[in-house]
Order: C-alpha cells, then sequence, then structure tokens
C-alpha cells in the first residue's frame, strides 16, 4: 500500500528540527500556565494531584529548553533567552510545587 | 407530537454530541493564538456539517439507502475503495485520539497514568456497543454530553465583548503567523467536518426507519444541532481567547486545558472540564466505533444494525470490536494525543473530497432522490464545499509543514 507512507511522511512535517524561538515562546508559555496553576491551587479550585501532572509537564518542557540551549547548533543570543525562559519556568514551578505542600 | 419530541431529541443529541477531542482541542488552540479571529472557521465548519448532514439524512430517508451503500452502487466497487479506505483510516485516527481523550480526561482526574487508562475504556465502549441499541449509543452519550453546555456559561461568565466575537466570525488577516493560522483554521474544519459524522447520521437515519416523512425532522434536525453545537465549539474559543490570550499560553498538551474554566467558575471549572473532555469523548468513541463498522459493513455488504443481536451481524460486531482494540494500542503505547489529535484533524480535512464530491452527483440524481433532489439552494452550498474541501486537499501538506509545529 502507498498510503502507510504517504501517512508516515505526513506525520513527520510536523516533526521538523526545534526552533529556539518557537522553544522561547513553548517555556513562556508553560510559566504562564504554571502561574495560572499555582493560583488555581492556592484558591483550591484544581487537585494537588492535578497540579503534580502540571508540575512534571513543566519539567519535561523547562528539559527540552535545556537540551536546546546545550545544542552546538544553538546561538549564543538564543542560548541565553532560552536560559532565561527556562529559569522564570524553573521559579514557577518552585512556587507552585510549594503551594501545594 | 411523537415528531417534535424525535426533533427535540435530534437537535439535543447534536448538542451533547458536537464537542469532542479535536474541537476541544482546536478551539482552544485558535482562541489561544488569535483569540476570537478564528471565528469564522468554527462557523464555516458547522454550516459546512449542517448541509452535509442534511444531504445525506435526505439520500437515506428518500432512498432507503445508506450514503455508502449509495457511493458504492452508483459509482462501483473501484471508486468505492477512495472512500472506504481514505474514510476508514482517517477514522481510526480519530478513535485512537478520543480514546486519548477520555483516558486524559482520567489521568487528570484521578492521577493515574493514560497509558494505563486505554484499555479499560476500550473494554467499556465495547461493552456498551455489544449490549445496547442505536438509540442508547446516540442518545445516551450525547444527553450526558450536555455538560459540555458550561463552556456557554464559562464564556458569559468572562464576560467577552459579543461585538468582538462577532467580528471573529468574518475571515481577517492574521496579525502574526500566517501559516499558523491557515493550519489551526484546517484543523478546526477538520474537526468539524468529520466523514464518520455525516456516515453516522446517515446510517442512523436507516436504523431510525426514517422516510420522507421525517424530511423536516431531518432538516430541523440537522440545523439546530449544528448551529447550536457549534455555538458551543466557539464558546471554548471564546474562553480559550480572555483566558489564555492574554496570558500568552498556548496549548501543548491537553493538561494545559485542565485549568481553562477555573478563572471563570473556579473549582467547578476544573470538574466540568475534566468530565466535558471525558464524557464527549467517550459518546464519540462510540459513534466512530460503530461509523467504521457501518463504513465497512455497507461497503461490503455485509448484515449490519446496531439493534440487531451481535450473533445476527457477527461481521459487522467483530469489526467495532476489533477496531476498538486496535486503537486503544497507540494510547496504551503513550502516544502524544494533541500531536495525534492535530494530525487526524488536518488529515480529516483532506479527506473531504472523496465523499463531497460525489453527493453533489448523487444528491442531483433523479433516478436516487426522486421529487427531492437538491434545489438551487443546496446545491449551491455543496458545491461551494466540494471547492472548499479540493482547496484544503492542496493546501494540508504545506501547511502542516509550515504551520504545524
Amino acid at each position: 500500500m502507498r498510503l502507510a507512507p504517504l501517512l508516515a511522511a505526513f506525520a513527520l512535517l510536523g516533526c521538523g528540527g526545534a526552533d529556539p524561538s518557537k522553544e522561547i515562546e513553548t517555556l513562556q508559555s508553560w510559566r504562564a500556565t504554571i502561574d495560572l496553576a499555582t493560583d488555581a491551587q492556592l484558591r483550591g479550585w484544581v487537585t494537588p494531584r492535578y497540579a503534580r501532572q502540571l508540575l512534571d509537564e513543566g519539567r519535561k518542557a523547562a528539559s527540552q529548553g535545556d537540551q536546546l540551549g546545550a545544542s552546538d547548533k544553538t546561538r549564543p543570543a538564543e542560548r541565553d533567552s532560552l536560559s532565561a525562559a527556562g529559569a522564570e519556568l524553573r521559579a514557577a514551578l518552585g512556587r507552585l510545587e510549594r503551594a501545594g505542600r | 407530537m411523537k415528531k417534535i419530541a424525535e426533533v427535540a431529541l435530534g437537535v439535543i443529541t447534536g448538542i451533547g454530541g458536537f464537542l469532542e477531542v479535536g474541537s476541544l482541542a482546536t478551539s482552544a488552540q485558535g482562541g489561544a493564538e488569535f483569540g476570537f479571529q478564528l471565528g469564522w472557521a468554527v462557523l464555516l465548519g458547522s454550516v459546512s456539517l449542517m448541509v452535509l448532514m442534511e444531504a445525506s439524512g435526505r439520500l437515506a430517508a428518500v432512498s432507503n439507502r445508506t450514503l455508502v451503500d449509495q457511493l458504492r452502487e452508483r459509482f462501483g466497487i473501484r471508486f468505492f475503495l477512495a472512500p472506504l479506505v481514505v474514510g476508514l483510516v482517517v477514522s481510526l485516527l480519530v478513535l485512537s485520539s478520543e480514546i486519548g481523550g477520555v483516558s486524559l480526561a482520567l489521568q487528570m482526574a484521578t492521577g493515574v497514568r493514560f497509558q494505563l487508562w486505554a484499555l479499560p475504556i476500550a473494554f467499556l465502549a465495547w461493552l456498551l456497543l455489544w449490549r445496547g441499541t442505536f438509540s442508547l449509543v446516540e442518545n445516551g452519550a450525547a444527553m450526558l454530553g450536555l455538560v459540555s453546555i458550561v463552556f456557554a456559561v464559562g464564556a458569559a461568565a468572562l464576560h467577552p465583548r459579543w461585538t468582538s466575537v462577532g467580528a471573529g466570525l468574518l475571515p481577517t488577516r492574521p496579525a502574526h503567523d500566517t501559516a499558523r493560522y491557515w493550519y489551526l483554521a484546517v484543523s478546526i474544519l477538520g474537526a468539524s467536518i468529520s466523514p464518520y459524522l455525516y456516515m453516522f447520521y446517515s446510517s442512523g437515519a436507516i436504523e431510525d426507519g426514517w422516510t420522507t416523512e421525517d424530511l423536516w425532522v431531518n432538516r430541523v434536525t440537522s440545523a439546530l444541532g449544528n448551529i447550536f453545537g457549534g455555538g458551543l465549539a466557539l464558546m471554548v474559543l471564546v474562553v480559550a481567547a480572555l483566558v489564555f490570550l492574554p496570558r500568552h499560553i498556548h496549548v501543548d498538551a491537553y493538561e494545559q486545558m485542565g485549568i481553562i474554566l477555573t478563572p471563570a467558575l473556579g473549582h467547578q471549572g476544573f470538574v466540568f472540564f475534566l468530565a466535558t473532555l471525558g464524557i464527549t469523548c467517550f459518546g464519540t468513541t462510540l459513534e466512530i466505533a460503530l461509523a467504521i463498522a457501518y463504513l465497512l459493513a455497507q461497503g461490503l455488504g455485509w448484515q449490519w444494525s446496531e439493534n440487531m443481536r451481535p450473533s445476527q451481524d457477527s461481521r459487522f460486531s467483530v469489526t467495532y470490536t476489533a477496531v476498538i482494540l486496535l486503537c486503544a494500542i497507540p494510547i496504551l503505547l503513550g502516544v502524544n494525543v494533541l500531536g495525534l489529535t492535530n494530525i487526524s484533524m488536518v488529515l480529516t480535512a483532506a479527506s473531504l473530497p472523496v465523499t463531497v464530491v460525489p453527493m453533489v452527483v448523487l444528491m442531483n440524481d433523479r433516478d436516487v432522490m426522486g421529487k427531492s433532489v437538491n434545489g438551487l439552494v443546496a446545491n449551491l452550498a455543496l458545491i461551494a464545499l466540494a471547492v472548499m474541501s479540493c482547496a484544503i486537499l492542496l493546501a494540508a501538506f504545506p501547511l502542516q509543514l509550515l504551520g504545524g509545529g
């Protein structure tokens, strides 16, 4: 069947190499998500087990940013921005973790 | 009186069954990244689905044959292989996404990883199909799906500027990221106009024994169900635009959506979001599994009906059993559900020409439709849809490349 390779190619189209500017946007988006979740957690709007899942997902996003920052292909200016966005996300993750205690 | 009750039930089914994993994800992504600006895509998707459902319901009521039967009989088996294979592949991907949606709702509620929910959900869905009737599947799931009205409540609580929401119903150029804008527009259309929906609807017309006397029921049900159902998808976009856009939150994972309603409705917003995701995706799981079994059974000339005992239409029953199990496997293996959903929606949109273009021919065939052939307005709408579906097919691959990341 010709369909299977076509579908595989189609799926791969969405998996191109990571773009630092997109990655910075993703880190900032996760930081904002975690901030909103922290607020919701402090007000008792979401469950601690849901907050823990967001913590896990946020940590995954942060480590993906670290990997891209460590790549030789990333330019120094982009590396700094990635590092700053990653640090902000980690600070937000720390606040969410403390809110759950 | 019985007909009025039938219409009311049909409309409720349309509303409760409209939202599912694809429309939730794509509307939320659209609202989070472009505010109200993609409202037109939701509106266009709802109107398109209304046109296709009305046509496929009319076809079934007049000819006493489903859309799939007619595609095979009118165009021959060689042509029919295209809608059969394309419909099958796309529906399997969407079914997997729906099982993923229910699994993620349960993960967010219980903390148990979503992979572990895939098989229990598949079993429960299979059991309901095995033991249940068509009306249980169609109406039961949709009644529970009315929980999705919470998005309308949430949108109202956030006090949007309705004039701005209305302005989004007209297409405008995006201020940034044009490729992403059109990619999301195509995804939203794919989520709204899935071929399984109107194939399922046409099979349902035969299951319910529709005749020409039911044509007005068909017209009212398809119009009101999709207008109100599409309205709910629009409310998802509005809520995402008001909650996520100002905070620069992009929807990169379903887990982020758990807090979409909390600024408006607090803890209830969280609970009702999980209920909406779980119930609507489960209802759609039942419908797609049946739609795939209908497609194969009608296409290959097997005995079929959800109202028969499984022993009376064994190949039909074995088909939905096998596809549910098959589609649970990617979720069991931990596939990225949002990525799968997005790819499924774009492929769904790209698959439209193989069913929409032949419908233009069928709906104008007097041997099939008798006096109920398309009028001028219905023809214009269907031809416009056929042209749009071909344009989407051409655009889908480049948009996946440019805007799907």
